[in-house]
């Protein structure tokens, strides 16, 4: 029946509404195609979740920007050398807080160390030190909040509590009584071991919210009603599925544990003095700020930029992830 | 809701426990010997110092040491500090200046923190929004302590608005800097909290229902998004405080307040373990009873929250 | 009644009225960063003036877009950008935002789908209505309500401005006292007289029917108007709410979905608007409530003389609440005109499919087939799709063995009480027995919180049994050991409701369907792929399917999925829980008729659980009927549909949307 709309094949009129005339229209079948129930789209190649994020992630300028950055930082901590040819150490108090000069571009600070080349060299232990707190935090936080999430009851009752004993004690002060106690003694090992140890309840609970909500979910129930057991369903299926918030609070957290601990070592009690990190570069330029501004901001742009970089970063990948936004 | 306090209670007493204890274990077991560090330049004397050690009770067993300092501390006496003074004199003139600093950093927060993160939400995407944004991500990155040279520098010597530091000065107008300056890091996630909230509620199906019942832009924003939307951030503000409290460190040094951070500071610098004992399980208390209370003020803004 | 048309608008046919709502080749366009989507393209439609008009359609058929476009409250991102849309003569498409808010409420009101979440949470449900009487502007003391002069004609009451006034709380407290005093009985007119509702005419007719001789100056005495909080009772009682004053104090989470849709549509009559727009009103809600509210809805919208139109996906109830069917397939307009006409004698090829496959109308074909007596082709066809009904109306099966035994069964949750050692009790099934014949579906009927998925997780040895025992096969389940356990896992599977969360979001299909025969460690790599792909075959799904993931594949194509790893370890028995009940028409029956394949094929058992009887007609032999926690009726599937005993299953069966058309021999 290739009939035109125009062309309505019944004018029948209701006998309810006689004054309305709604009349029987259809469109032609030609008009509109009709698709065979629920077929399946092969026009795009399959993309897991991970790839799905990927392939949105390297659209955000926000990602290519905080991407960049953070390969360069990793390059310059990684190697130094590559950056500067200058010693770090080899300072002469003639040249105390000259400006920049050919090969030394950023001046010298009080001592006459060139600051270009503390400031490439500062890079190293404060990433060293970020890093290895992020991931003890991620491991230890991680582990003691999927147990909380998962197991529930007395496991979540004593472990909540745990961690609320540690998130009561602000990390800065407690950092300071145990490096204060250890005096110089801590070194890099000390310093990411205090970060952790008042940082994992932070993850412990968004660990633990994020598995309590896949716990629930039907495919979690499925693989128990296949015989998965309580363990690999955990590690399998649950883990997998609450890893987002805790990658993105990683990366965030990778910049503050940087910017906490160049805040113990510009108290003097961080790292050694001899690792020169930028919290120790920014301490001993203070007492020349009202001078020499640039002594201190240099080292501060540095560990500014850092930080930046992680946080931009945890903010693309939130996007990414963002389960709202699938689908 | 007298029920859920009463629990909430009983769970604050593992928690002050448990902090106490830690702290404890952190200011005497670990390696340094206070008596030593009392005598400071003057020359070792081991009488005094068995003396010493027997009024601290430094020469019984650790937990005893423990269980006669929650003793006191529940009886009201924080002890008495190494120089002599006793703690509560300490407490007494560290702890209103530190509370007037924390409140006006809050201030802070509140005022710029949720302005700037409403209109951002409220135009999510557009110039103003990523602009906020980006402030939000640079207060998160400069480290406080550059931002406090930075500012003392710039509004306290340079253009001389504000006292450079706070010292004996209780001016509101010395506390302005370094509230700003505690303010910071907070603030920025006051605000990116706010702008997600209001971006969140703007899109909420209860939104577009007032808008369909004729209500004009103005009264859905205020009436319906805002009134959602601060339910988390006054909460995140209420448990904010505590964190101030203790995280006054750096800033109060850089100002010279003397207030609660530079105190613990000092005392933890010449090993004054009293002093530093008490002070943070006085922190340890503000920090608990404020996470009480945002529980309860949660409650209070949300009536879907049942306490029981 | 109807506006002028406004200068400019089109010519109408001569004669005919002006339509309050005309549409035409309305296109709505939906703009991401990375994508366009044309929502709705060339649409058209005319809604008259106190009549009735459905739009029927799948999810992204663009039904709801258009009726969001009409409101202009279009999600971010849309743009009806070709087109008109007039309202009594104005055009809405590209309006200023203040021509639009004007005409909200007053003009135009929304009952939105989703009663959970279409209330703010934080105020008072009185609040949230006054707030609507206000931004209109409306006097709430008095009433608009358009059959009032008629009524009062038939009682020779004179229609003045006084007698339009609402009765208050108080003054109804003064009236009832005062008749009380002078000796009447009083206590039966006090449920008719309702606070801010019942108007001074009716008042007086009430007190004429009294035999009160000074009825209109006793009315106009107590009757003197309303508070605002006054009239949101009254409108909250008009909208079916029992208690209503106290109601309006109570927050939204106090309230049941049903209770809760009622505020959402005394909101949208709040302001007395002259149409209505009515988006899935109660899909999210159970069939019993469901009929109440499209009941009191249909009743409202004729007294008030408002146009309604109604968004749904169900063909059976456009056809029943509507006069006037549209039928839209991707964005378009296939097919539209007087509901019986379309139904009855559909003449796209969409339509056609619709109303083959809607379960509403199925089951009443089956039923009027069954009445008439006729084993008609067309009903004989309808048996024949699905397995299912087709064995029950074999001779019963008395030989058939019994797969499945639940023998008074009970489980009790243990709830927090007021105070920390308390403790209450909730039985979420109460003495429960049913059983299961091999190679047969049994179906397990109830509403929200009737227990039926505790029972589901129980024979799925998920949840243990208070007390009553489970016997699977012979076996009681409740003395397996861990060894037997994983065993008998693998004779029952299950197949959830929610195609998106039953699948592992992270996982491949491959690795979903490859899960369980892993678990058993079935074959080796080669052969469980093999396996794969068979079972993927089984559900009609192409091979390539399995390197996809969850995300990518639609609710039915998941379905599907699930459906395959139910079977992959070949089981005896698939408990479906609300397999199909998410899924959109024309996917469900396809669904559907692929499980009765499936049953035919392999000889599976079926516990079929559901809230939806129409879809039970075509699955099941045996019915039960659960209430609370308890089975209330049970018996063959024709048995319970034809001669129904219990009250509670009529009113199951009668809620089917669609049970009142008569479709004829169609």
């Amino acid at each position: 029946m290739p009939e035109t709309p125009a062309a309505q094949p019944d004018r029948r009129r209701r006998a309810a509404g006689a004054h309305s005339p709604a009349t029987h229209f259809f469109a032609g079948p030609d008009e509109v195609e009709l698709a065979e129930v629920d077929l399946l789209d092969e026009s795009t190649p399959p993309a897991s979740l991970w790839k799905d994020a990927w392939i949105k992630l390297r659209r955000r300028p926000l990602f290519l920007v905080s991407a960049g950055l953070i390969v360069l930082i990793l390059a310059v901590a990684l190697f130094p050398g590559l950056f500067s040819k200058a010693d770090m150490n080899t300072c002469y108090l003639a040249d105390s807080l000259k400006g920049p000069a050919p090969g030394h571009p950023f001046g010298f600070d009080l001592q006459g160390c060139d600051i270009y080349a503390r400031v490439i060299h500062g890079a190293r232990p404060s990433v060293l030190v970020g890093v290895l707190a992020m991931l003890s935090v991620l491991v230890l936080g991680g582990a003691i909040g999927a147990i909380a999430g998962y197991y529930g009851k007395w496991a979540d009752a004593i472990l909540s509590r745990v961690g609320d004993i540690f998130f009561a004690i602000p990390t800065v002060l407690a950092a300071i009584v145990f490096l204060q106690s250890m005096r110089d003694r801590a070194g890099v090992m000390g310093v990411v071991v205090v970060l952790a140890a008042f940082g994992w309840p932070q993850m412990a609970r968004i660990t633990r919210s994020a598995v309590l909500a896949v716990r629930g979910a039907d495919f979690v129930t499925a693989a128990r009603a296949l015989g998965v057991s309580r363990t690999k369903i955990l590690l399998r299926h649950v883990m997998p599925n609450a890893a987002s918030p805790m990658i993105v609070t990683a990366t965030v957290s990778l910049g503050t544990y940087i910017v906490a601990e160049a805040t113990l070592s510009f108290l003097g009690l961080g790292l050694p003095i001899t690792m020169r990190s930028w919290g120790w570069q920014i301490g001993a330029a203070k007492d020349v700020l009202r001078h020499s501004p640039e002594v201190l901001l240099w080292p501060a742009g540095a560990l500014a930029i850092t930080v930046l970089a992680f946080i931009m970063l945890g903010d693309a990948v939130k996007d990414a992830l963002d389960p709202k936004a699938r689908r | 809701m007298g029920w859920y306090v009463g629990r909430r209670l009983l769970q604050m007493i593992p928690v002050f426990i448990g902090a106490t204890l830690l702290v404890y274990v952190m200011v005497f077991l670990l390696p340094g010997d206070p008596v030593k560090a009392m005598f400071g330049d003057r020359p070792y004397n081991p009488a005094i110092a068995d003396r010493l050690r027997a009024e601290y009770h430094l020469d019984k067993p650790f937990l005893e040491q423990y269980w006669l300092y929650l003793k006191g501390l529940l009886s009201g006496d924080l002890g008495t500090s190494f120089s002599g003074r006793p703690v509560l004199d300490v407490v007494a003139s560290a702890y209103p200046v530190t509370v007037r600093l924390a409140l006006m950093a809050i201030a802070f927060e509140a005022v710029i923190g949720v302005t700037v993160g409403v209109f951002a939400g409220l135009r999510r995407g557009k110039l103003f929004d990523s602009t906020a944004l980006v402030f939000s991500m640079l207060l998160i990155a400069v480290p406080t302590f550059v931002m406090g040279f930075v500012l003392q520098t710039l509004l306290g010597v340079k253009l001389g608005w504000f006292p450079t530091t706070v010292g004996a000065n209780r001016a509101w107008t010395a506390f302005v800097m370094p509230a700003l300056v505690l303010a910071s890091v907070s603030m920025a996630y006051v605000l990116r909290l706010t702008r997600t909230s209001v971006a969140d509620n703007a899109m909420a199906d209860y939104v577009r229902t007032a808008r369909a019942k004729g209500l004009k832009r103005g009264a859905v924003v205020r009436r319906h998004i805002l009134r959602n939307s601060l339910i988390p951030v006054v909460t995140f503000l209420g448990a904010d405080l505590g964190a101030l409290m203790g995280g006054a460190i750096v800033t109060e040094g850089i100002f010279n307040v003397p207030g609660v951070g530079n105190t613990v500071y000092q005392s933890i610098l010449r090993g004054d373990g009293p002093t530093v004992v008490a002070m943070v399980t006085l922190l340890v208390v503000v920090f608990i009873v404020s996470n009480l209370v945002v529980d309860l003020l949660y409650a209070a803004l949300d009536p879907r929250i049942r306490l029981a | 009644m109807t506006a002028q048309p406004a200068a400019g608008a089109p010519a109408s046919a001569a004669g005919a009225p002006e339509p309050l709502l005309a549409i035409r080749d309305l296109e709505v366009t939906f703009q991401s960063r990375t994508s366009k989507v044309h929502a709705v393209r060339g649409a058209s439609l005319a809604l008259y003036a106190g009549r009735s008009l459905a739009i029927v359609g799948e999810s992204g058929s663009g039904k709801s877009t258009t009726a969001h476009a009409v409101i202009g409250l279009l999600p971010a991102g849309g743009r009806v950008t070709g087109g008109s849309i007039r309202f009594e003569g104005r055009e809405l498409a590209g309006a200023s935002e203040k021509t639009l808010v004007a005409l909200r409420g007053g003009g135009i009101g929304l009952v939105p789908q989703d009663p959970m979440s279409n209330l703010n949470p934080v105020y008072r449900v009185g609040a949230q209505i006054r707030e609507a009487l206000a931004a209109n502007g409306i006097d709430a003391s008095r009433s608009t309500y358009k059959a009032l002069a008629s009524l009062a004609a038939e009682d020779n009451i004179p229609d003045t401005p006084r007698g339009r006034l609402y009765l208050s709380a108080t003054g109804r407290d003064a009236l009832l006292a005062e008749l009380a005093a002078r000796g009447f009985a009083a206590e039966d007119l006090a449920d008719a007289l309702i606070v801010g509702f019942t108007t001074g005419i009716e008042v007086q007719a009430l007190l004429m029917g009294l035999g009160v001789e000074d009825a209109a100056a006793l009315a106009a005495k107590h009757v003197t108007g309303t508070s605002a909080t006054d009239r949101v009772a009254g409108l909250l009682s008009e909208a079916g709410l029992s208690d209503a004053a106290r109601r309006a104090r109570q927050y939204p989470h106090e309230f049941s979905g049903g209770m809760r849709q009622r505020a959402l549509i005394a909101m949208a009559l709040a302001a007395r608007p002259k149409l209505l727009i009515a988006d899935e009103p109660t899909s999210a809600l159970d069939v019993t409530v469901q009929r109440q509210i499209l009941d009191h809805l249909g009743t409202l919208t004729r007294e008030l003389g408002t146009a309604m139109l109604l968004i749904t996906h169900d063909l059976g109830l456009a056809a029943e609440r509507a006069e006037d069917l549209v039928v839209m397939y991707k964005g378009k307009v296939v097919e539209s005109g007087p509901s019986l006409e379309v139904l009855t004698n559909p003449r796209h090829p969409y339509t056609q499919r619709l109303v083959e496959a809607a379960p509403s109308l199925a089951s009443r074909r089956i039923q009027q087939a069954k009445e008439l007596g006729l084993e008609t082709a067309a009903g004989a066809e309808v048996l024949a799709v699905t397995g299912g009904a087709g064995a029950g109306t074999g001779p019963d099966g008395i030989g058939q063995a019994q797969l499945l035994e639940v023998r008074d069964v009970t489980k009790v949750f243990p709830l927090r009480g007021k105070r920390p050692w308390q403790r209450t009790d909730f039985k979420a099934v109460d003495g429960v027995s049913l059983t299961v014949r091999r190679g047969t579906t049994a179906a397990l009927v109830g509403e929200s919180g009737s227990g039926k998925s505790t029972i589901a997780n129980m024979v799925l040895s998920l949840l243990e049994p208070t007390s009553g025992s489970i016997v699977f096969d012979g076996v009681d389940t409740a003395g397996l050991s861990r060894r037997q356990l994983f065993e008998f896992r693998s004779k029952v599977q299950p197949v959830f409701q929610d195609p998106y969360g039953s699948l592992d979001p992270a996982y491949s299909i491959y690795r979903i369907i490859e899960e369980p025969l892993r678990t058993h460690r079935v074959g080796n790599h080669q052969s469980r792929e093999a396996r794969v792909k068979e079972l993927l075959d089984k559900v009609a799904l192409p091979a390539a399917t399995m390197r996809r993931y969850p995300n990518e594949l639609s609710g039915g194509q998941r379905q599907r999925v699930a459906v395959a790893r139910a079977l992959a370890l070949d089981p005896q028995m698939v408990v479906l829980d609300e397999a199909v009940s998410a899924l959109d028409v024309l996917v469900q029956a396809q669904v559907l008729e692929l499980l009765g394949q499936l049953q035919r094929d392999l000889g599976l058992t079926y516990l079929f659980i559901t809230h939806d009887l129409a879809v039970v007609r075509q699955m099941a032999d045996e019915v039960y009927v659960m209430e609370r926690g308890r089975i209330v009726e049970q018996g063959p599937t024709d048995r319970v549909f034809e001669r129904p005993e219990q009250a509670y299953t009529k009113a199951l069966l009668e809620a089917i949307p669609g049970s009142s058309i008569d479709l004829g021999r169609g």
